[in-house]
């Protein structure tokens, strides 16, 4: 069987956390294709090739709070975009707020992930959605 | 001489003052004097309706002032009301996002370093581990603290020996504690998480600072007239009562905070929360002799 290997994009402006992901994904034995993009500006313009290969990802990593552009203002556009809007986004946050929560789902998430304090429960969230993206590349 | 209102009607009735008879002066004399009385009278009277009628004036500019100054006040307290919402997000976002980082970056080099890490350094770490976990249950605890009385929560049938039950299981999973609940408590219709905090917090007290070989929690309850009366007593190291306020205040604690991992928080949020309520909360205990924590819960809450 040959599996095609989900590609992930990962929308986030803070360092540590892009490790954190990238670490996670190493310890889980991720090895997909994997890019990074430090705000929605610059995961449009990859999206949608301006300036630069276009990257297409199965699967989006999506922090909220984010300079020039955030995640949630990211969602809206990315599901207004004809070729863009049917991608798989998860959003990773802090934001444990109600109403951003609200947001995302009415911009059809596939989850919500809160980012834990510990690397460990971190682990188990990665591992989740492991298994979620295992199984669209066998469909 | 008469008084000019009664001369004016003489005038009118008699023709001429001297046509009047001088067998009535004694009569018209007296009534002269009553309309001098009556004018008196009068002139007082329209005065002081003057001046009570500037006083309304007056009055009614003030309560105007007020009534602006009122919407002003509440204008402010919207605003500040708003910009402690914003606070509460910044302070669990903005704060514990670094925080996350820290906690991370620590993990990974213990993880890295492994056994090249010196006895004194993995000790170093694990301290600074523990101590991030503190901030993050701080920054919990302010937020949650926050949120009391600002987010209004339904309220629902409450059978507090079911809650008590749950919570006496989940927090005294150890043997050596005993409790005993009375048989007899109500069910209410109340907001369960609030009531549940309150209990909670008391309970992981009782059990915290508990020093005895064999832990004992009794709750205690009467029905009042128009509230319920709840007691959790313990046979811990008692609080002496010169400490009795304090113990409610925010970030208070008695003991160096590394010796039993505690925020200060948790009795404030307990205090927060019973005063919201319309209820009292006290202690009964001296130093050494257990202590006893009794609140009321009014029937209607506020």
């Amino acid at each position: 069987m040959t599996e095609k290997l989900t590609t992930i994009l990962l929308i986030e402006d803070d360092e540590v956390d892009i490790m954190t992901v990238q670490r996670a994904f190493g310890k889980n034995k991720i090895t997909n294709p994997f890019y990074v993009a430090r705000n929605g500006v610059e995961a449009l313009q990859m999206l949608r090739g301006e300036n630069q290969a276009k990257i297409i990802p199965q699967v989006i990593l999506l922090d909220i709070n984010m300079p020039k552009m955030g995640g949630l203002e990211f969602l809206e556009n990315l599901r207004a975009d004809e070729q863009l809007k049917s991608i798989s986004v998860f959003v990773l946050t802090t934001s444990a707020q109600e109403s951003d929560k609200m947001s995302a789902f009415n911009l059809n998430v596939a989850g919500y992930i809160l980012k834990p304090l510990s690397f460990d429960s971190f682990l188990e969230a990665v591992a989740v959605l492991k298994n979620y993206w295992k199984l669209c590349e066998r469909l | 001489m008469y008084n000019k209102l009664l001369i004016r009607q003489l005038q009118k009735h008699f023709g001429k003052l001297d046509k009047v008879p001088s067998s009535y002066t004694a009569i018209f004399q007296a009534i002269s004097e009553s309309y001098n009385h009556y004018e008196k009278n009068r002139n007082m009277i329209e005065r002081s309706i003057d001046l009570s009628s500037n006083e309304m004036l007056e009055l009614n500019r003030k309560l105007k002032n007020e009534a602006v100054e009122v919407k002003k006040h509440t204008d402010n307290l919207r605003k500040i009301n708003k910009e402690l919402d914003q606070f509460s997000y910044v302070v669990s976002h903005d704060l514990k996002a670094p925080l996350r980082a820290i906690a991370n970056l620590s993990e990974w080099i213990k993880e890295d370093l492994g056994d090249n890490l010196s006895e004194e350094n993995k000790k170093n770490l694990d301290l600074l581990q523990s101590r991030v976990t503190r901030m993050q249950s701080l920054i919990t605890g302010i937020l949650e603290y926050s949120k009391i009385g600002r987010k209004q929560v339904a309220s629902e049938l409450v059978n507090v020996n079911d809650l008590l039950r749950e919570i006496l299981d989940f927090l005294s999973a150890s043997p050596k504690f005993s409790t005993t609940i009375p048989p007899d408590l109500p069910t209410l219709k109340t907001q369960k998480v609030l009531l549940q905090q309150v209990f909670s917090n008391l309970v992981s007290n009782a059990i915290k600072y508990n020093d005895k070989e064999k832990g004992q929690i009794d709750i205690f309850y009467t029905e009042k007239e128009d509230c319920y009366e709840f007691s959790i007593a313990d046979n811990g190291p008692g609080i002496a009562p010169e400490h009795h306020d304090k113990v409610f205040d925010i970030f208070q604690t008695l003991e160096a905070k590394h010796k039993v991992e505690s925020t200060g928080i948790g009795l404030s949020i307990v205090k927060k929360i019973i005063e919201e309520q319309g209820g009292i909360i006290r202690i009964d205990s001296t130093k050494g002799s257990g202590a006893k924590f009794i609140f009321t819960w009014p029937k209607v809450s506020k």
